[in-house]
C-alpha cells in the first residue's frame, strides 16, 4: 500500500523532501519498514531517528498492520 | 470545569509577543487563590557557531505529534499540583535574534510550585515535544539546533 512518510529536522536536509509516498507491503515490522525507505535514501543509514507510525512511536521489532503516515523523527530541538 | 491547557493554542507563527505575558496575569487577577505568576520567555541568542554568527532561528514541527506531546506532559507535570492558570506558546517559522520563542506562564497559590512547574515543564518540553530549530547564520547558511 501506498503511505505517505515524512522526515523531520536534519533529515530534511538528507532526503531533500518533506515527505513523499513510498509502496509499503502491509503488516510488517518497523524495522522491515525502515529497511524500506533506507532503500530509497541510503544516506539515512548514518542518521540516528525515532519511527513514529500514524503519529505514535514504535519500536523497530513491532508489527505494523496498517499506515497512512510513517514519521522520520531525529532529536527535537524545540525551546 | 474550566480546561487548564489547550494544546490547540500552542504555536504562533513568528516571535512571540512579550505582551502576552501580561494578558496571562490579567486572565488571574480575579483569582485570589492566585498568589505566583512565573513567566518563562525563551529568547533567540546570536550565538557564534560553526557557521557563522545566528541571526535568527527558523522553527518546524510536526505539529499534530507536537500537539499531543504538550497535553501529555501537561497532563503529567500538573497532575496533584495545585496550579490555578498555566500557557504555552512556542513559535514556527523564523524568530530573529533578540525574538522570544517560547513561553511558559504559570499560576499557583504560592511561588514554591511555581518556580518548580515552570522549571519542570521548560525541561519536559525541550526532551520531548517534536519541534526542530534550524539556525539561520549571517551569509545564509544554516545549521540544525541541538539541544543541551
Amino acid at each position: 500500500m501506498s503511505v505517505a512518510v515524512r522526515y523531520f529536522g536534519p533529515l530534511l536536509d538528507v532526503t531533500g523532501r518533506e515527505g513523499e509516498s513510498i509502496e509499503l507491503e502491509l503488516p510488517a515490522t518497523v524495522a522491515r519498514i525502515e529497511e524500506e525507505i533506507l532503500r530509497v535514501h541510503p544516506e539515512l543509514r548514518q542518521r540516528e531517528f525515532r519511527i513514529a507510525v500514524d503519529e505514535t512511536f514504535r519500536e523497530r521489532d513491532e508489527v505494523v498492520e496498517g499506515a497512512r503516515e510513517v514519521a522520520l523523527l531525529p532529536a527535537f530541538s524545540g525551546g | 470545569m474550566k480546561t487548564l491547557f489547550d494544546a490547540t493554542e500552542v504555536f504562533l507563527e513568528g516571535p512571540i509577543p512579550p505582551e502576552l505575558a501580561g494578558e496571562f496575569q490579567e486572565r488571574f487577577r480575579a483569582d485570589h487563590s492566585v498568589g505566583a505568576h512565573l513567566v518563562f520567555l525563551g529568547q533567540v541568542r546570536a550565538d557564534e557557531i560553526a557557521s557563522g554568527t545566528v541571526t535568527g532561528i527558523e522553527y518546524s514541527a510536526h505539529e499534530t505529534m507536537a500537539r499531543t506531546a504538550f497535553a501529555d506532559l501537561v497532563e503529567r507535570v500538573t497532575s496533584g499540583s495545585d496550579i490555578a492558570g498555566l500557557a504555552i506558546r512556542h513559535s514556527l517559522g523564523y524568530v530573529p535574534a533578540g525574538g522570544a520563542s517560547l513561553l511558559i506562564a504559570v499560576a499557583t497559590g504560592h511561588r514554591e510550585q511555581a518556580y518548580a512547574l515552570s522549571r519542570e515543564l521548560l525541561e519536559a518540553i525541550k526532551r520531548e515535544v517534536p519541534i526542530y530549530g534550524r539556525e539561520i547564520t549571517n551569509g545564509d547558511r544554516s545549521q540544525w539546533k541541538v539541544n543541551r
